[in-house]
């Protein structure tokens, strides 16, 4: 492997690592702009400029591969290449460069949506000057709607190309474009586009600036007054890594951005999943615990309702009792539940709610949107390892074979029709557990208030096999609780106990469950942390 | 005596046909090329006569050729670069006016060389003639049998386009030119991947500059020791000079190379217009260097002009008399590369600009001493740090027209000098 000097300090890279990279790898920062891991690299910026021992002038990084050369060549009898990041020339460089990128930046940060995570901030404040020489009237482009979700404030672009090549690259989709020429360059939609691809989103993730701004963060509290979650998207099957951003005071969450995982979402995530907390703060939400008694349904509280439900269910014989898991739910919440059904109620019906929204999936070049729109499928497969499918279960409760449902849901939306629904109607006891009022707790006998996805903590396994945990950002509605906490309650009265968090069933679901064998919960993924190691999963049975 | 080659016979009103061109010994050198000559003997014979590359750079262009990877994995391409717009230089346009079938001899002998079976002629998109010219040209060739399938029964085969390009300079830039002919933006490409590995559609590519091919033949003709016999050894050959600005006899004017910079002016262009002193000469093209009054005892030769600290670059020579305002005619070259920056890299986009708008300041009288240490700083952040020499053209001129003639740039804040008067 090639051995390279930068900065004084030894580091020995694979064959072919930019040099920015490598530079990175030694913990320092090396300023740029236009350079992104996931796109195509074209070092216009300027901006991560150094010194390499042997070329006649200052070179990209970004742009510049180490490369192992012959042993008489090397400098001082062993490095591939020497780099400096420090000298005065490099710095004088890359103020030059920000003074440049600055000229006709309208520094508007105290109106701008990107302050407090502005590139063009950070490194001016680290590597630029603190007066502005120029004295003439700043270019003043007009802003651009570009599309359903993104706004472009002229003004502030710096011209990296990151966007361009976003949607070159990664949708195919192609609307943006340079137009005109050089100081009058500017980025705009082809004519007659728009830019509306399922992950234009992104575009002003990796904007370093603050020129394509996302509608939906307009004009939002600052990014650094909220609190972060690192969890993982509720919205499809694929699993993207999200950064949740919520405020404690009110509740409430303001924006969701993707988090790099190379193996699941790598840098993007979809429009729909960053926007569906509209949908979940939307939802006309269960907030009580509630019993219907004399054909009314009504508030009541967590511990008498548990035990109704640990009384009613033994009363049942096995056979007339079934649990339907969800795939909204956690692997922790499905396998206790089943655990409970199976083990202390001698129960083998045991099924998975098969009603869920499935459209087409959306596949772009270099990233694919789940039609499967819910997040833990596989896992709702894997820790129930259902005994029956819901038609059969549904036409055994037709003949009045089984009595007593155990209904765990947490859908956003409900999608039984109308057959199901009136089926289900004849049950002699209903048990729901779901986050939202539907048609169904109006026949429910009992109906638990859960959590939904940003607001609670376990695992989900996404459609690669992947299991990644999630993590509450935010509180459950009203007096609902998370799923995990009600189904461990009634796991205690049938005397599982210990399982005061998700965390604590997962030794049991490492043990049991195939291809979850050497997974450590707590070694699954740290929030925070910039890459999550995650351990692959074998699919059951496939 | 020095033998005109390139521009031989340009009086004669048929010097543009075929028919003329053979009669005077024309397509001898790729008859030869394509029954006698294996690509590697073009390529030793072109590296042995030294020739460099006439668009600017001067690099070599047998060694050039010489890049192209043997194997044949992906086709080669050969693009003529025709793109000429380096303002003071008119050569290539006279070539392809009045004897277009020395170029297209060239690119053909250059196509045998490098083994492509395509060849495109870059045109700059302004010369409507030139490009109708070239076309009529090589209508005559494919009707010759000398292009198309299987020429002259050698089984080698090769066409040749004409694609015109739509007038911006930085499609001169050989990157530049590639993306333009790809239906792309003329944004100019990283290197590595250079051309010649990764070039047009991704494939090996050379781009000669029309100057660089019609010596060509010219080498196949006479062998490499003639050509080396012209001029300096390291650089040689004949070359077509462009002299403009204020003379009495502007013009082109084909002299071996190394003439010097002096007797260019005063025999070749006849002195300075209405008998004035001569203040200063920029001589390879508005991108280089200018040489004041003083220095212009210089031949005209890559060595010599480095060697005083300019280029021979595409050999536009632009003669200024003492009347010249220095600052002005500043502002008409940096206003032309503002104007022509592609606007893909940083310092280039923004500087030009800002050097633009300051030399307008010092032009109204309103500036202060400290612009033009600005005016420096600003060309000395372009230079080098671009992605191609569109920067570096832009901040050469302004780097040696400030330190050459500071004087008349301080006249502007410390006199009350009105616009376009010298000071």
């Amino acid at each position: 492997m090639p051995f390279v000097k930068i900065d004084g300090e030894d580091l020995e890279v694979a064959q072919g690592t930019i040099v920015l990279e490598a530079i990175k790898q030694l913990g320092k920062e090396i300023p740029h702009y236009c350079y992104h891991q996931g796109l195509k690299i074209v070092a216009s910026c300027r901006m991560c400029l150094v010194k390499i021992q042997g070329f006649p002038k200052l070179v990209p990084s970004c742009q510049t591969r180490i490369a192992g050369i012959p042993r008489e060549k090397k400098a001082d009898g062993k490095y591939d290449m020497v780099v400096i990041t420090n000298d005065q020339e490099v710095k004088d460089a890359q103020e030059s460069i920000l003074e440049f990128l600055l000229l006709n930046h309208p520094v508007d940060c105290p109106e701008c949506d990107q302050a407090g995570e502005c590139l063009l901030q950070d490194y001016s404040y680290r590597y630029g000057k603190d007066k502005s020489r120029f004295d003439f009237e700043k270019r003043v482009p007009d802003r651009k709607d570009l599309g359903p979700e993104i706004l472009l404030v002229t003004t502030r672009c710096i011209l990296c190309s990151r966007c361009v090549r976003f949607t070159q690259e990664i949708t195919g989709t192609n609307e943006l474009m340079v137009r005109n020429r050089g100081y009058h360059s500017e980025i705009n939609v082809f004519p007659g586009q728009s830019l509306n691809n399922k992950l234009s989103m992104n575009t002003a993730d990796i904007c370093p600036v603050g020129a394509l701004v996302t509608k939906d963060f307009l004009f939002k509290p600052r990014n650094w007054r909220y609190q972060n979650a690192r969890s993982i998207c509720p919205g499809c099957s694929v699993g993207c890594n999200i950064k949740i951003e919520s405020m404690e005071e009110n509740n409430q969450i303001f924006r969701i951005k993707p988090e790099f995982n190379a193996d699941v979402n790598q840098w993007w995530m979809c429009d729909e999943g960053r926007l569906l907390y509209h949908k979940y703060k939307k939802l006309d939400r269960l907030e009580y615990p509630l019993h219907q008694a004399n054909n009314e349904l009504n508030r009541t509280n967590w511990r008498y309702l548990i035990q109704q439900v640990q009384q009613k269910l033994s009363e049942y014989s096995p056979k007339e009792i079934a649990l339907v898991g969800s795939g909204y739910a956690t692997n922790e919440e499905n396998y206790l539940l089943q655990k409970i059904f199976r083990e202390a109620l001698d129960c083998e019906n045991i099924a998975v709610n098969e009603k869920f929204v499935r459209t087409e999936d959306t596949v772009y070049p270099k990233f694919t949107i789940k039609g499967e729109k819910l997040p833990n499928y596989q896992g709702a497969l894997d820790a129930l390892n259902p005994t029956i499918n819901f038609a059969e279960l549904l036409d055994k409760i037709e003949k009045k074979e089984i009595k007593a449902v155990y209904f765990l849901d947490g859908s956003p939306d409900y999608s039984l029709d109308d057959k199901e629904f009136e089926t289900l109607k004849k049950l002699n006891y209903l048990i729901l557990q779901d986050i939202k009022k539907s048609p169904l707790i109006e026949i429910a006998h009992v109906v638990f208030a859960g959590a939904s996805g940003y607001e609670k903590e376990g695992t989900f396994t996404n459609y690669k096999n992947t299991v990644q945990r999630i993590f509450p950002a935010i509180l459950p509605a009203g007096a609902a609780k998370p799923d995990f906490e009600i189904i461990a309650d009634l796991a205690q009265l049938f005397g599982f106990t210990g399982y005061l968090r998700a965390g604590m069933i997962f030794p049991e679901i490492s043990q049991e469950l195939e291809g979850y064998g050497d997974m450590d919960y707590n070694r699954l993924g740290k929030t925070g942390l910039p890459k999550m190691v995650l351990k692959k999963a074998q699919k059951v049975d496939a | 005596m020095f033998e005109k080659v390139l521009t031989a016979n340009i009086e004669h009103p048929d010097s543009h046909k075929l028919s003329f061109y053979e009669k005077n010994g024309g397509y001898s050198a790729f008859r030869r090329v394509i029954k006698n000559m294996s690509p590697d003997d073009v390529i030793d014979v072109v590296k042995r006569s030294n020739l460099r590359g006439r668009g600017g750079a001067g690099f070599p262009t047998g060694v050039k050729w010489g890049f192209v990877p043997k194997s044949n994995e992906k086709p080669h391409y050969l693009l003529v670069n025709a793109d000429e717009s380096e303002p003071g230089t008119f050569k290539d346009r006279l070539l392809m006016d009045e004897n277009p079938h020395i170029v297209l001899e060239g690119t053909m002998i250059g196509a045998c060389a490098i083994g492509c079976n395509v060849a495109y002629f870059y045109i700059r998109g302004e010369f409507v003639k030139e490009a109708k010219i070239i076309e009529t040209a090589i209508g005559e060739l494919y009707s010759k049998g000398l292009l198309g399938k299987n020429i002259l029964g050698s089984g080698y085969n090769l066409d040749v386009y004409v694609h015109r390009g739509a007038g911006a300079y930085i499609c001169g830039e050989e990157t530049g030119l590639i993306e333009s002919l790809e239906g792309k933006r003329g944004w100019p490409r990283i290197k590595p991947p250079f051309p010649a590995i990764e070039g047009f559609l991704r494939c090996p590519t050379i781009v000669n500059n029309v100057e660089t091919l019609a010596c060509v033949p010219l080498i196949i003709e006479r062998g490499s020791d003639w050509f080396k016999s012209i001029g300096p050894e390291m650089g040689p050959g004949p070359k077509l000079f462009c002299l403009s600005g204020h003379l009495n006899n502007p013009g082109v004017f084909e002299l071996p190379m190394g003439v010097n910079l002096r007797e260019l002016i005063y025999e070749h262009g006849s002195g300075i217009k209405n008998g004035k002193k001569l203040k200063a000469v920029i001589p390879g093209g508005s991108s280089v260097p200018v040489l004041s009054a003083e220095e212009t005892d210089v031949n005209m030769d890559f060595e010599s002009l480095a060697a005083v600290g300019t280029m021979l670059g595409s050999a536009g020579t632009i003669v200024m008399d003492e009347d010249t305002c220095m600052v002005d005619a500043l502002l008409n070259i940096t206003h032309f590369y503002r104007h022509e920056s592609c606007g893909q890299c940083t310092p280039c986009r923004e500087g030009t600009n800002w050097a633009e708008r300051i030399l307008k300041k010092i032009l109204s009288g309103h500036a202060e001493m400290k612009d033009i240490d600005l005016l420096e700083e600003v060309a000395d952040h372009i230079n080098f740090r671009t992605i191609c020499p569109l920067g570096d053209a832009a901040a050469m001129p302004i780097q040696s027209f400030v330190k050459k003639f500071r004087h008349e740039f301080e006249a502007y804040i410390t006199k009350d000098v009105k616009v376009g008067q010298p000071a």
